[in-house]
């Protein structure tokens, strides 16, 4: 597949801080690309890099095979830009926003589809000052949209939005994909890098410090099953009963005896956990059996998670 | 068609903001109103001022008699004498501590005592060694009873002269010219506001609104989100000049109009004034831009458009002389195009020509600002 | 109560001195205005009472030989009778007319053979309140030298009537009255910025939450801008005496009364503007058309007395004018009634107080729910 965007090497360093630190990746065409990582990690100032609104002290940068020095305005009418904070003129309405940015581009897309699938139609002739947080990050994303861009930017497009605004999103995201756009994401939840991309950079102190697909990087770090369960009491000293099959035992709060264990045998060990709570009089709640995640991923690999 | 979508996002944004529309737009006219009103008789060169009220304490120590009466008499019915244009509204008084006390309580402007002697001026008329009677009067430090104060006294001294004048064989008439002024021409103020409310107009859009509300889209990503489109810088700043323009051209057309049903001189109507007017703006379009460029955060920006503007309108000689201030902030006057600027303005008005430095201190200035705004013009419109 | 109010107290402090545009806007912007009106209408010039003025003369030559007399001789005689203002001779007509265009003089005057006397005055309105000074002046210098009258009929004296403590003229009267304008401007002003900033960051939402009464938040927070107020009014009474030698003599109990409840007052005029007209922009707008209209009716930069009257009574109706008496009573510059000073002070600081305990709780809800 054809990378459409690709990047190397790239640096941007403001005093003392690397906020950009060596970052290299590449971005096929029509793809979902996401950059995960906690808030500071350096994904808005490298997607403002691409996007021409910073200059990287060093690096090298191909949109669609040529190498660019700068973000020239013909690159910019095949752009679509949400900003992580877009904040437009207050006493405009919608349809006069959507149309005023739609005047500056060469290419038009149909603002009436627009508004439809992003259900602003309600919303067509109120004014900005009047929108809800949502609405305001919808219209952000319409108006990203309105040259009809191969390529769009979404910076944390769901960022203190309801979950069902959220889902909604999404789905509207994963259209986009499948008319041919490719998509660059930049987000701190795992739940929607894991859901929407094709393809993760995880992000860390301005480095790359994993990537691939999101099942790439989960099997990355060789974790199994997890259960997760309170207890009435400690568990913590049953965990050596070899009985178990444990791989690895985490107790996420030994105060309140809330505890996460791996296994590549769940029947086995939750058969042998339930034996053990008999035996010993304990009562155990609250059990849980998931997969490892991408959170899974970044704890593993920085000791935090990326709420932190 | 950038630079129209883009303009007429500026322009909505500019007609549905309350303060843009009333200080643009509605102050200046009331402005120019309300001071042509208050002010309209002061200028007509004082005699004429029916409307001013100060009042006067009259004492007199002794009852005068003959001539000393006639002219005394005379002399405190006309300052009285509000169809003749007299100031004063006489107020007799039954001794001289009630007069003091009444200058005192704010009651009186001026307490003009007539002394005991005043009748020595029947024998003065004859012989001129004797001793001028001493006319007192009392004022207070406030600025309405030193002006009391000082119309009395130039009063007196008429009349000390007319006292010549009579004895005099000599005839001389007075002829007062005022330069600059045809004979048809009269002394209006509104002639006079009418530079220093357009002026005004145009420094609040340029040092006030235009600055602002860019520096106040930079700080808040609105302006970052127009650099992700391929609007060119030049683009961007063709929009704000025009958008400046328009918002200026309604302002000036709407004081134009008030001046016009006010009456004001033609020759504010004239071809070169309108196009020195035109200088003028682009001038002070200029040095907004010039401050948007050294000050870019919001706050920086509302603090020195702050200053530059009280400063340029009151060290401008828009509303009162500063020519003769002292050298500590006259050196602002002579640095302040809008010092010329109204200058010029008025030349005009009055039929004299433009000097050298009614054009040069503002080109000087236009030339300046776009030089160093061309130089941070990167760093202004760059979200970095 | 007193342990949160006094808390909330500290917590306003911080903010309010912290915020270096505040700071700026409250403390330093009266004093560039100080600085600026006070040279502007002569604050540094205190010893000159009287404004005199420059004038050209030309003799033709005709009057010169006419009368008999040399040019040096005839102007050695004139010019006596235009002491104390100056006067200079010139050649001849054309250049004392550029003179006066060029305002080198204030006017010419051109003694011409016919018996006839020119007096030219530029008609730059710039000078239309000096003009007629000039015009007395000059006229009545001239004749004086055309009919001899070298001694007068009537002699005049005049004496100022001291109404203060201390001797004072004009110019502590002007600036007690900008000073006035400072304390009324800065009271008003400071809680339409404030709210409307708080509003802006939603920290007055924050606070509603809290078991903070409404009127609490009010005085906290207002506290804190009558402290910047006053501390900018002594900044200016300090300048006021270093650097144009102001005669004042402050008393400062009575001058921390005014400050309080002059501050006061306008500020329930600020917060009263702020329900009235609910958005922040227009509030402004309408506190700075009422700041301006106060400082030209306030009788400081001119007196009341030229104003038409038909609308001079508005001087009356406006707090400006009391504030600056009441702080030229306190500077001993001009004496008060002392029942009139209490009673000046009693009903700013009570209607500033009733305004306030009235309009706090309504204006809170109104900045919450928006």
């Amino acid at each position: 597949m054809e990378n459409i965007i690709e990047v190397s090497n790239l640096r941007k360093y403001y005093k003392t801080v690397k906020a950009v630190d060596d970052i290299s990746f590449s971005i096929a065409a029509g793809k979902v690309f996401a950059l995960l990582g906690p808030n500071g990690a350096g994904k808005t100032t490298t997607v403002e890099i691409l996007e021409g609104l910073r200059r990287a002290d060093s690096g090298r940068i191909t949109y669609f095979g040529k190498e660019i020095t700068k973000v020239n305005f013909e690159l910019k009418e095949k752009i679509g830009v949400q900003l992580q904070n877009t904040v437009f003129f207050e006493s405009l309405t919608v349809k006069e926003t959507l149309k005023g940015f739609s005047g500056l581009y060469e290419k038009k897309f149909d603002i009436d589809i627009l508004v439809k699938k992003l259900e602003l139609e309600e919303k067509l002739n109120s004014k900005i000052k009047t929108l809800s947080g949502g609405q305001k990050q919808r219209l952000a994303i319409a108006v990203a949209l309105v040259n009809d861009p191969d390529i769009v930017f979404l910076d944390e497009p769901t960022t203190g939005l309801d979950p069902q605004a959220r889902r909604m999103l999404w789905d509207f995201i994963n259209e986009l994909k499948s008319s041919g756009k490719t998509i660059i994401l930049t987000t701190h939840y795992m739940e929607e890098a894991e859901y929407l991309s094709d393809f993760v950079n995880i992000v860390d102190h301005g480095k790359v410090i994993a990537c691939g697909t999101v099942e790439q990087l989960i099997d990355s770090i060789g974790m199994k099953s997890i259960i997760r369960f309170h207890s009435n009491k400690k568990f913590d000293s049953y965990f050596k009963d070899e009985n178990l099959k444990i791989i690895e035992d985490t107790a996420l709060s030994s105060e309140k005896k809330i505890y996460e264990i791996q296994t590549d045998n769940v029947e086995t060990t939750l058969s042998n956990i339930f034996e053990t709570t008999r035996k010993n009089s304990l009562s155990i709640s609250e059990i849980a059996i998931r997969q490892p995640n991408l959170e899974d991923v970044f704890l593993k690999l920085t000791g935090r998670t990326l709420r932190d | 068609m950038k630079i129209k979508s883009l303009l007429s996002i500026f322009l909505k944004e500019d007609f549905r903001n309350f303060i843009v529309i009333f200080w643009t737009f509605v102050f200046p006219l009331i402005f120019f109103l309300f001071f042509t009103s208050l002010f309209g008789n002061i200028g007509n060169g004082s005699e004429n001022s029916s409307d001013m009220e100060f009042r006067a304490g009259i004492y007199f120590e002794k009852p005068p008699t003959g001539l000393a009466k006639e002219i005394s008499q005379g002399l405190v019915t006309g300052l009285g004498d509000k169809n003749s244009g007299g100031p004063f509204e006489n107020i007799y008084v039954s001794s001289f501590d009630e007069g003091i006390q009444l200058i005192k309580d704010k009651k009186l402007e001026i307490f003009i005592v007539f002394p005991e002697n005043l009748d020595m001026l029947n024998l003065k008329v004859v012989l001129s060694s004797v001793p001028a009677p001493v006319v007192k009067s009392y004022y207070r430090s406030d600025s309405g009873s030193d002006f009391a104060r000082k119309i009395f006294k130039s009063v007196l001294d008429s009349v000390n002269v007319e006292f010549y004048k009579r004895i005099s064989s000599a005839e001389y008439t007075l002829e007062v010219q005022e330069l600059n002024k045809k004979a048809s021409d009269t002394f209006s103020y509104k002639d006079y506001l009418f530079p220093s409310v357009l002026l005004m107009s145009i420094l609040t859009v340029s040092i006030f609104n235009t600055p602002l509300s860019l520096a106040y889209s930079i700080e808040k990503g609105i302006t970052k989100k127009i650099f992700t489109t391929p609007i060119r810088s030049g683009h961007f700043l063709t929009v704000v000049i025009l958008e400046n323009l328009i918002l200026l051209g309604i302002s000036i057309l709407l004081i134009y109009i008030e001046g016009k049903l006010m009456g004001v001189s033609p020759k504010a109507f004239s071809a070169k004034y309108i196009a020195y007017l035109f200088m003028n703006v682009i001038t002070l379009i200029s040095v907004g831009l010039l401050m948007l460029s050294v000050f870019r955060k919001l706050s920086a920006v509302n603090v020195a458009a702050n200053i530059l503007y009280q400063l340029m309108m009151f060290l401008g000689g828009l509303f009162f002389d500063v020519s003769h201030t002292p050298m500590i902030i006259r050196w602002f006057v002579y640095i302040n195009p809008v010092s010329y600027m109204a200058q010029g303005l008025r030349n005009i008005i009055n039929g004299m020509p433009l000097g050298f430095l009614n054009y040069f201190v503002p080109l000087l200035w236009i030339g300046a600002c776009i030089i160093i705004f061309s130089l941070n013009f990167k760093k202004v419109m760059n979200y970095e | 109560m007193n342990n949160r109010f006094l808390n909330l107290v500290k917590f306003f402090f911080l903010e309010t001195f912290k915020n270096k545009s505040e700071v700026f806007y409250t403390m330093f912007f009266p004093v560039i205005f100080l600085l600026l009106f006070g040279f502007i209408f002569g604050l540094g010039d205190t010893q000159h009472q009287e404004e005199n003025f420059e004038y050209g003369l030309v003799f033709s030559s005709g009057y010169l030989s006419d009368t008999n007399q040399s040019s040096e001789s005839a102007y050695d005689t004139v010019k006596a009778f235009f002491d104390p203002n100056k006067l200079d001779i010139y050649a001849d007509n054309e250049s004392l007319k550029n003179a006066v265009l060029s305002s080198k003089v204030d006017a010419g005057i051109i003694v011409d053979e016919t018996s006839k006397v020119k007096v030219l005055y530029n008609s730059d309105p710039a000078n239309m309140q000096k003009i007629t000074w000039i015009k007395f002046a000059g006229e009545n210098a001239i004749k004086r030298f055309l009919y001899g009258a070298k001694k007068d009929y009537l002699s005049l004296s005049s004496e100022n009537i001291g109404t203060g403590r201390v001797e004072s003229n004009q110019m502590d009267f002007l600036l007690t009255g900008i000073i006035a304008i400072s304390i009324l401007s800065g009271g008003m002003f400071s809680v339409i910025n404030t709210f409307g900033r708080y509003k802006k960051l939603g920290v007055i939402k924050k606070f509603m939450v809290t078991p903070i009464k409404s009127n609490e938040f009010v005085i906290a927070s207002s506290f804190n801008k009558i402290l910047l107020n006053f501390f900018s009014i002594v900044i200016i009474i300090i300048l006021g005496k270093v650097i144009y030698h102001m005669n004042y003599s402050f008393d400062w109990p009575m001058l921390i009364i005014v400050c309080l409840s002059s501050t006061l007052g306008m500020m329930a005029f600020g917060i009263l503007l702020m329900v009235l007209f609910k958005e922040l922009e227009v509030a402004q707008s309408a506190a700075s058309i009422l700041m301006t209209v106060m400082m030209f009716f306030a009788g400081i930069y001119f007196p009341i007395n030229i104003i038409p009257g038909y609308i001079r009574w508005v001087s009356y109706i406006l707090p400006i004018k009391y504030v600056a008496d009441l702080l030229r009573h306190v500077a001993g510059v001009e004496n008060m009634n002392i029942t009139a000073f209490w009673l000046i002070n009693i009903i700013m600081a009570a209607s500033g107080i009733i305004l306030l305990s009235l309009t706090s709780r309504q204006l809170m809800k109104d900045q919450a729910r928006n």
